[in-house]
Parts: C-alpha cells; sequence; structure tokens
C-alpha cells in the first residue's frame, strides 16, 4: 500500500504532467489538489474527503478576500495606466536624450528606461512588452544589431520584478510571513546592481564589436530639451512611489493606491493640455481590462495554490521535508545551491509566480529547519543569518533565479514577448543575444550569495523603531 | 506501532513553535493519545496548513474538514453572538483564569453559540494591553485622537469610546503600521508582543491597577460534533474527562503565564510597563460600561437576554477573583 | 460570443470601478493621515476613514473574482507552452477543449459551492469585523462571476481554439 508521502510525491510529478500538456497552471493545482485528496481519502479514510469538498464554500472567497493582497491588482494597474499614459515612451526618451549620444547609448537607455518602469510595473513581462513596443522601433531605426537589440529588452524586462514594486516578492513575502515592505528595500541594491550590470554589458559589447551599434542618436536642442522635460515629471512621480516604497513612508496597499491615482492624474492632466498625449478613456477601459486579465491569472493561481497546499500538508510533505533536512545532514550551502539549480531548470518551462507558490512552501521548512529552525540566531545560524534575514536574503536570491528563467532556453518567456515585436529574427538570435546578460546575471547571483549584506543592508538600515 | 483506532486532525492558525502549540494543544493532544493507549492519535495541522485562512477555520470544523480546531471567536463576528459577552472591557479583569473559569460557570448560557460543534474548551487570554509608540498616557483623555490597532468589533467599541480611532488590521501587518506612524498603538495581549517585536517598536505599555485589562479575546477549542458523536464511549470519556471545567483551571493559568516573557522584553527595551492608578482605571471602567451597554443593545435585538448575560458574567468572574 | 464578449468585459469593466474605488478611497485616507500629522502640531486631530481595511478587503473579494470571466475570455490563464510545439496541432487543439471543458465543469462546481456558502454565510449572521457589515451580499458578485466565467469557458471549448 502506498504511504501518504508517496501519494504527495506522485501528485507532485503529475503536476509537471499536466502542465506539459498544456494545462493551464491554476486548473493543474487544483486538479492535483483535489484528485490528492481523493487519493488520500482512499489510504487514510479519516482523511474524509467529502468534508474536504465542503471547504470550497468559502475557499475562493476567502482567498480573495485578503487585505494583503489587494496590492497586486492596485500595482498592476498603476503600470498598465503608466503604459497607457505613454510614460514609457516619455522615459524611454529622456533617458535617450541623456545618453544616446554614446555608442551603445540607445541600448544603455532601454536599459534605464526598463529599470524606471519597473518602478511601477510590478511584472517582468508587461516591463518587456511595454519598453519593448517603446524602444524596440528606435533600436531598429540606428540600425542596432538585431542580437544587441532583443537581448537588451528581454534581459531589461526582468528589471520590472527586480526594482520594487514586485507581485513576486508580495506574494513570497505573504507564503513566508516577511514584510512586504522590508522584501522591496531589499530588492533596491541588487536591482540597481542590475542595471549597472547590463550597461556594462552593453559598454563591453559595443567597445569589442562597434557593428553592433553602429549609430549614435542625434537629437536637435529643442528636441533633446523637450525629452528632458517631459523626463522631469516622470522620474519624479516614478522617484517618489519608490521612495515612499523605500523608506517605508507608506504602507503597501497605500503606496500602490496613491502612486496609481498620481499616475492617472498626471495621465489626465497631459491629456488636457495636448488631444494626442496623456491618458484618453480608451487608454483607461484599457488599463482596466489589462489589469483583469494579468489580476484574473494571478488569483486564479493563488487560488490553485491554495488547494495545492491543503493536498501537500495531508500528505506530509512539508513536515517530511524539514524532517529530512535535519535528519540527513545535509550541508547547507549544497542545498542552498541544489535548490537554486532547481529553481533555474523549472524556471525554463513555468510561469514565475507559480513557481515561487508551489516551490517556496515545498522547501521553505527544509530551510528553516537547516538554518537552525525558527529561533537560530545569526551566530548560530547555518547560513549566518536569523530568521527574518534569511527570509529576506533567500527571497531575493530566488527571485533573481527564477527570474533567470524568463530568459533562458528553451522557453524564456520575456524572449517569447520581444521576438513577437521584432519580425525577421529567429528566436535563436535573441537568445544569442540574451547570453551576455545571462553571464553577468550568473555573476551577479554569486555575489549575492556571498554577500547578504547587500540584500540586507536597507531593510536593516530602513527599519523603524 | 499498531495503527490508531481513531485518527483526529487537528487545525489551527499559529506555527508549531508558538506556546499555545507547544504547551497547550500538543500536550493536550499527547495525552489524549496516552490515556487512550493508543487507541486515539491526533494529527497536529498548524499554520493553516490544510489551507483557508483563519476565519475559516470555525467552518472547516463544522463541515468536518477538520476534525479539532483551536480559533478566534473574533475572527467571525456575528456568529457567536453570546460568548462574546467575556470580551467585554468591564467583564473580563486582568486575569486568564478567573475568566476561563467564569464562562465555564455560565457555559449553560452561552451554549447556543456552539450547537452545531462539540465545544472542548472556551477560554480568554489575559486581556488586551494599550502598547503605545510615543510613550506612557496617565489616563484615557490622553489617548484622545489617537489611532489604535483593534483585536476585535467590541475592541473597535471600546477604542471609539475613548475618543480614538479603532483601524483593524491583520497581526502580521503591525510591525510595520507601528513604525511608520500608521497607527500610535496597539491593543494586544503581552503574548504576541515577542513574535511581532511590539517592544522594539513602542515605548510603553499599559495596564490598568492590579494588573487589569481593556477586555480580551475569546478562543474556540472544538471539535467536531459527528466526529465526537461517532466515537464509542469509552473514548467520548477520555475526551470528556479532559475538557470544559476539567481543564479551565490549568489552561487558564497558562494563558496567565505566557504573558511573562513579552512582558520582560518591553522592559528589557527600557520601557516601562505602566498600571494605571485606580481613579484611572475606574476612568476607563466608566468608558468601558458604555461599550457593554451597546453591546446589551445589540445582543438584545438579536433576541439574546443579554443584561442576565452581563450580570450573570460580571458576578462569575468576580467570584473567581481574588 | 458576441454577447458573452460584452458581458464580460462590461463585467470586468465594473471590477475595475471597484479598484478605483479602492484607489481613491485610499487616497483619502492617505491624505487625512498626512493632514492629521499637520492638525497634531497644533494640538488637532484630522479622522481617518475608519474601517478602511474593512473595505479594501471586501471591495477587492468582489474585484479580482469579476475580472475572472475576462480574463477567461481573452485565454489570459498561464499555460506551459515548451512541449506543444512538438504536438501535432490537431492535437493540441483537442487538449484545449479538452481542458476548457474541465474549466467550465470547475467554474460551476465553484458556483454550486459559492451559493452554498452565501447561504451558509447569512444564516451564520457574518459580520466584517470593523465596520460591522454583514458579509454574504459580497459573494454575490463573486457567484455571478463564476456564472459567467463557466458561460464563456463553456462557449470556448464549443467554438474551440481557432475562435479564441
Ligand atoms: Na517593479
Ligand atoms: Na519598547
Amino acid at each position: 500500500m502506498l504511504d501518504r508521502e508517496t501519494i504527495g510525491l506522485i501528485g507532485f510529478a503529475i503536476l509537471f504532467v499536466l502542465l506539459i500538456f498544456r494545462v493551464p497552471v491554476g486548473l493543474a493545482m487544483i486538479m492535483v489538489g483535489v484528485g490528492g485528496n481523493f487519493a488520500l481519502s482512499i489510504i487514510a479514510p479519516y482523511l474524509r474527503f467529502e468534508p474536504y469538498l465542503a471547504q470550497f464554500k468559502t475557499l475562493l472567497w476567502g482567498t480573495v478576500a485578503n487585505y494583503s493582497l489587494s496590492v497586486v491588482p492596485l500595482f498592476i494597474l498603476m503600470g498598465y495606466l503608466a503604459s497607457h499614459s505613454k510614460l514609457s515612451r516619455d522615459l524611454f526618451q529622456g533617458f535617450n536624450a541623456l545618453v544616446g549620444h554614446f555608442r551603445g547609448g540607445v541600448a544603455m537607455a532601454a536599459i534605464g528606461a526598463c529599470a524606471g518602469f519597473g518602478a511601477v510595473c510590478g511584472s517582468s513581462l508587461a516591463t518587456a512588452s511595454t519598453m519593448g513596443r517603446v524602444a524596440l522601433p528606435e533600436l531598429e531605426r540606428l540600425r542596432y544589431a538585431p542580437k544587441l537589440a532583443t537581448g537588451t529588452l528581454a534581459a531589461g524586462g526582468t528589471l520590472g520584478i527586480l526594482i520594487p514594486p514586485s507581485v513576486a516578492l508580495v506574494i513570497y513575502a505573504i507564503i513566508v510571513e516577511a514584510s512586504i515592505i522590508q522584501m522591496f528595500q531589499a530588492a533596491i541594491i541588487p536591482g540597481l546592481l542590475a542595471v549597472l550590470f547590463f550597461i556594462l554589458v552593453i559598454a563591453v559589447m559595443v567597445r569589442l564589436k562597434p557593428d553592433l551599434a553602429p549609430q549614435v542618436a542625434v537629437m536637435t536642442p529643442t528636441e533633446k530639451r523637450r525629452a528632458l522635460l517631459r523626463l522631469v515629471p516622470v522620474v519624479l512621480i516614478f522617484g517618489s512611489i519608490i521612495l515612499g516604497l523605500g523608506i517605508g513612508l507608506f504602507t503597501p496597499t497605500p503606496a500602490a493606491a496613491v502612486g496609481a491615482m498620481a499616475i492617472l492624474l498626471y495621465g489626465l492632466a497631459l491629456r488636457f493640455k495636448s488631444k494626442d498625449a496623456g491618458l484618453s478613456l480608451t487608454g483607461i477601459k484599457s488599463s482596466i481590462l489589462d489589469t483583469a486579465v494579468t489580476s484574473g491569472m494571478i488569483y486564479f493561481i493563488l487560488f490553485g495554490a491554495e488547494v495545492l497546499k491543503g493536498f501537500f500538508a495531508r500528505a506530509g510533505l512539508p513536515a517530511a521535508m524539514a524532517s529530512w533536512a535535519t535528519d540527513s545532514g545535509v550541508d547547507p550551502w549544497v542545498l542552498m545551491v541544489l535548490l537554486l539549480m532547481m529553481l533555474i531548470v523549472l524556471g525554463c518551462f513555468m510561469d514565475s509566480l507559480a513557481m515561487i507558490l508551489v516551490v517556496v512552501p515545498f522547501f521553505w521548512p527544509a530551510l528553516v529547519e537547516v538554518n537552525g529552525g525558527d529561533y537560530a540566531t545569526a551566530a548560530t545560524a547555518a547560513y549566518g543569518l536569523g530568521l527574518e534575514d534569511l527570509k529576506i536574503w533567500f527571497g531575493i536570491v530566488a527571485l533573481v533565479v527564477v527570474e533567470l528563467g524568463l530568459i533562458t532556453p528553451p522557453v524564456g518567456l520575456n524572449v517569447f514577448i520581444i521576438a513577437t515585436m521584432a519580425r525577421g529574427i529567429r528566436m535563436g538570435e535573441i537568445f544569442a543575444g540574451v547570453m551576455p546578460f545571462f553571464g553577468i546575471e550568473i555573476v551577479r547571483i554569486v555575489i549575492l550569495l556571498l554577500l547578504p549584506g547587500l540584500c540586507l543592508f536597507l531593510p536593516h538600515a530602513l527599519s523603524g523603531g | 506501532a499498531q495503527a490508531a483506532e481513531v485518527t483526529l486532525t487537528m487545525s489551527h492558525f499559529l506555527s508549531p513553535k508558538a506556546p499555545p502549540h507547544a504547551k497547550f494543544l500538543e500536550p493536550w493532544a499527547r495525552k489524549i493519545e496516552a490515556e487512550s493507549n493508543g487507541r486515539i492519535k491526533i494529527e497536529i495541522f498548524p499554520s493553516m496548513t490544510l489551507g483557508g485562512k483563519p476565519p475559516e477555520l470555525y467552518r472547516q470544523l463544522r463541515d468536518g474538514a477538520a476534525d479539532i480546531v483551536w480559533t478566534l471567536t473574533g475572527y467571525t463576528p456575528g456568529v457567536f453572538p453570546r460568548s462574546e459577552v467575556f470580551e467585554l472591557p468591564d467583564v473580563h479583569g486582568g486575569s486568564a483564569k478567573a475568566t476561563t473559569l467564569a464562562i465555564q460557570d455560565n457555559f449553560g448560557l452561552i451554549a447556543d453559540d456552539f450547537k452545531d460543534i462539540k465545544p472542548l474548551l472556551v477560554h480568554v487570554h489575559a486581556g488586551q494591553a494599550i502598547h503605545l509608540v510615543n510613550g506612557c498616557i496617565d489616563g484615557a483623555q490622553d489617548l484622545k485622537g489617537m489611532k489604535l490597532r483593534t483585536p476585535s468589533r467590541t475592541g473597535g467599541w471600546m477604542i471609539s469610546a475613548w475618543g480614538a480611532e479603532p483601524v483593524g488590521m491583520p497581526v502580521p501587518a503591525l510591525p510595520q503600521a507601528l513604525s511608520k506612524g500608521v497607527v500610535d498603538g496597539a491593543l494586544i495581549p503581552f503574548e504576541i508582543v515577542p513574535p511581532f517585536k511590539v517592544h522594539e517598536l513602542t515605548k510603553c505599555s499599559v495596564v490598568g491597577a492590579n494588573g487589569s485589562r481593556f477586555g480580551t479575546s475569546v478562543f474556540l477549542f472544538a471539535m467536531n460534533k459527528d466526529r465526537y458523536d461517532s466515537l464509542p464511549a469509552d473514548l467520548k470519556a477520555i475526551i470528556d474527562a479532559n475538557s470544559g471545567m476539567a481543564i479551565a483551571g490549568q489552561a487558564g493559568a497558562l494563558w496567565d503565564e505566557i504573558e511573562a516573557p513579552g512582558q520582560m522584553l518591553q522592559k528589557k527595551t527600557g520601557s516601562p510597563v505602566k498600571e494605571l492608578d485606580q481613579a484611572a482605571t475606574d476612568a476607563f471602567a466608566k468608558l468601558g460600561g458604555a461599550v457593554t451597554a451597546k453591546w446589551v443593545e445589540e445582543a438584545g435585538k438579536a433576541g439574546i437576554d443579554a443584561d442576565a448575560l452581563v450580570k450573570a458574567a460580571k458576578a462569575s468572574v468576580a467570584s473567581h477573583s481574588n | 460570443m458576441k454577447l458573452i464578449d460584452r458581458l464580460a468585459s462590461n463585467w470586468a469593466l465594473l471590477g475595475g470601478v471597484l479598484v478605483f474605488a479602492i484607489m481613491i478611497v485610499t487616497s483619502v485616507n492617505v491624505g487625512a493621515f498626512g493632514l492629521d500629522r499637520i492638525a497634531r502640531m497644533f494640538d488637532a486631530n484630522v479622522s481617518g476613514l475608519p474601517g478602511y481595511e474593512d473595505f479594501v478587503r471586501l471591495a477587492i473579494s468582489c474585484a479580482a473574482l469579476m475580472f475572472f470571466p475576462y480574463c477567461q475570455l481573452r485565454r489570459g490563464h498561464v499555460v506551459v507552452d515548451l512541449f506543444a510545439s512538438s504536438f501535432p496541432a490537431a492535437f493540441v487543439r483537442l487538449l484545449d477543449r479538452l481542458w476548457l471543458v474541465i474549466i467550465t465543469l470547475l467554474a460551476l462546481s465553484l458556483l454550486y459551492w459559492m451559493i452554498l456558502g452565501m447561504l451558509e454565510t447569512i444564516s451564520d449572521n457574518a459580520l466584517s469585523p470593523v465596520l460591522g457589515w454583514s458579509e454574504w451580499p459580497f459573494y454575490v458578485p463573486g457567484i455571478i462571476s463564476l456564472f459567467l466565467w463557466a458561460l464563456t469557458a463553456g462557449f470556448q471549448a464549443i467554438k474551440g481554439l481557432e475562435d479564441a
């Protein structure tokens, strides 16, 4: 007779089989959760199936009626409002006016704009698609090598989720019960590091192969002045959002709501000044509908994760993971590297949010145990970090690793998105263009692993009290 | 090991390291297992791992998705209209033990709240203290205009009665709110001071004279009714011997004890745990009377003999306090 | 399909209006908080909106579910496409329809359960913690959403992939 843990592991395997056969992620989680609980009720009759099903009377409503999660649709709306107000264009052209005249400068401006847009957008895919639409035509016009242009934008898109706000970090913080604000604070230095590294990669590449970026952006002084004038308010608004979040002036939901409000008002003001700028009624409608698609998708996955969690717990998997971690005496760093490698592999074909929802609840207990339990202090812990610091540091490293999956073959979602916009370029060529960025990302992950202080400095320095 | 005759699942919302799990729920389960010679096995699922959010625990219990749960009745306001009486500021004094015993004394009066389930123990914690970001107060007048986190519906009424503003939020959001001045203070018991580092974020904790408190919260530890009914008589007897009055005194004392680390931590940061003088305490009690009046009126509308309930509860708490 | 299209998108827009309401209420609350900080220097107080968190929680519970039918309409649910390219196109279309049928069944079951949940919430007289509002009316938009979701997915299942 099968034991419960085995059924749990079989369920885990079936989940991946379902995903391969194109079952929507949320649905796959629900199918495995419900089916798995049925299987458990057969081998362990005290885990009765009918009472289990009765939970669904309130499980869906209970999942969505959550104050902490209200930041998710608000951050998403904020990003789409910024996008439909064409603030992404102002951002790119502003940066272009600043650095476009350097060799490779337009690509650097695109990285800067991705980072800037990341400050109002919680998702990588949205950042990649928004900035791709804005920057790709300009890069093509100036005959940048398609490889460099698309690689830059696919990689730049990942900044959307590293630079706070970040939907993935919100979800992670809720799972491990960390402070959302502290997670955001922790992401700032690693995010800026990524910007720096990406710009460095571009600089080195165009130095080695000048024909990657044959032309520079030429702007008349008037054009330049106008671009810079447009950049200032955007930088001010985005800057105050990230600053307000960063120094913790706001708690998450107010920050998201006020940010969205500020962008809405600015977009309307632009519209008031000129009929073809800013936010139109159609733009507002599209923002809402885009928000509906993205939030609907996220809430469905969250609900699926809730169902799956109930199955894994009844199967005894998290407890088994935790006791395995303590009994096996596995080296903490081996466990960490294994875990991160698994995330990279899964990231190649799974949505980043779904990964965080499936993998983190599963492995987090093991990580805590290996570190020395809930009450580990920096002095006694295996990773040299107390529980709260471990939450922050692991969350950031895991997020960076998960995002790597967006630009790695065979399925880099960012690459796919850029590919749909850049006609006449093969997927392989984009992946080749992404490779230098991938390389520097590995360097960054190693740096973050070795120097947890990079993640922890800001949350510590800014924590109140 | 020999397979148990009955396996029961137990679900609650705290981590397995939290004192209520480690010092009450886990020992209770092991005791039942031992006394039944292993015929009963109890498997505990902490931290809501069975799925759902804490407000759903009661329904999970009623439907049998979990066989035993430990939850706060305040998670589902309106569902337990009678037992709410023991939360009231001028019913609960400052002792979890006294109020928990009083609940057992008057169980007949509140039993209707629990008719769909098999209650094992209805109890309270030692009571809310006021934890303040900007330092101590001398009386209710100093709280005017402050924003305070409320633990419950009646807690919100009480805060309003003080002339302060109630803010509702889940406890995990509290540290951030305290450190950013979103609230000026919070009404919580001392036992959740350590896990949420409230001592690092507040400069003073205020209690009434003789350690009295500003209301409390009612906890429900209960079993699914059908599941209980389906047990053979001798196993039922073991459960019965470990529920209600039989364990109320011990559990109440436990909830009084688990406050010590929180009080100590607050003092360690150099912040006083201030005991108000008798006059200030009486002034608070007077304002608390308004809350009770409002409660009596609301409960009365729902067809509950609220006046009698308040009187019986107060008398009983007094008789258990010395 | 045209009709469903209109229903789902207008329903999502209505959900969007709720999110805008949250945005406005929150901004007012933040504004009151800021004014309060200033007023305190002059020994005065500006009150925020009591029960604000209750409101956000209830409003978002409606809005989130109101987005589901439109998300389905636009095929917004993430699928993993890694291996699909090696499947025959007809097989992919068949799979697609199969999962749409299952989503329809799921939406219908959730609809059934949520109605039960609402009836139970009525008989329990469950209230929101601070505002003391009855919780059951906030199940209604969700119930309508699940119905529309089932309708949308059901029609997609009948029509198949090419029409998406
Ligand atoms: Na972001
Ligand atoms: Na203190």
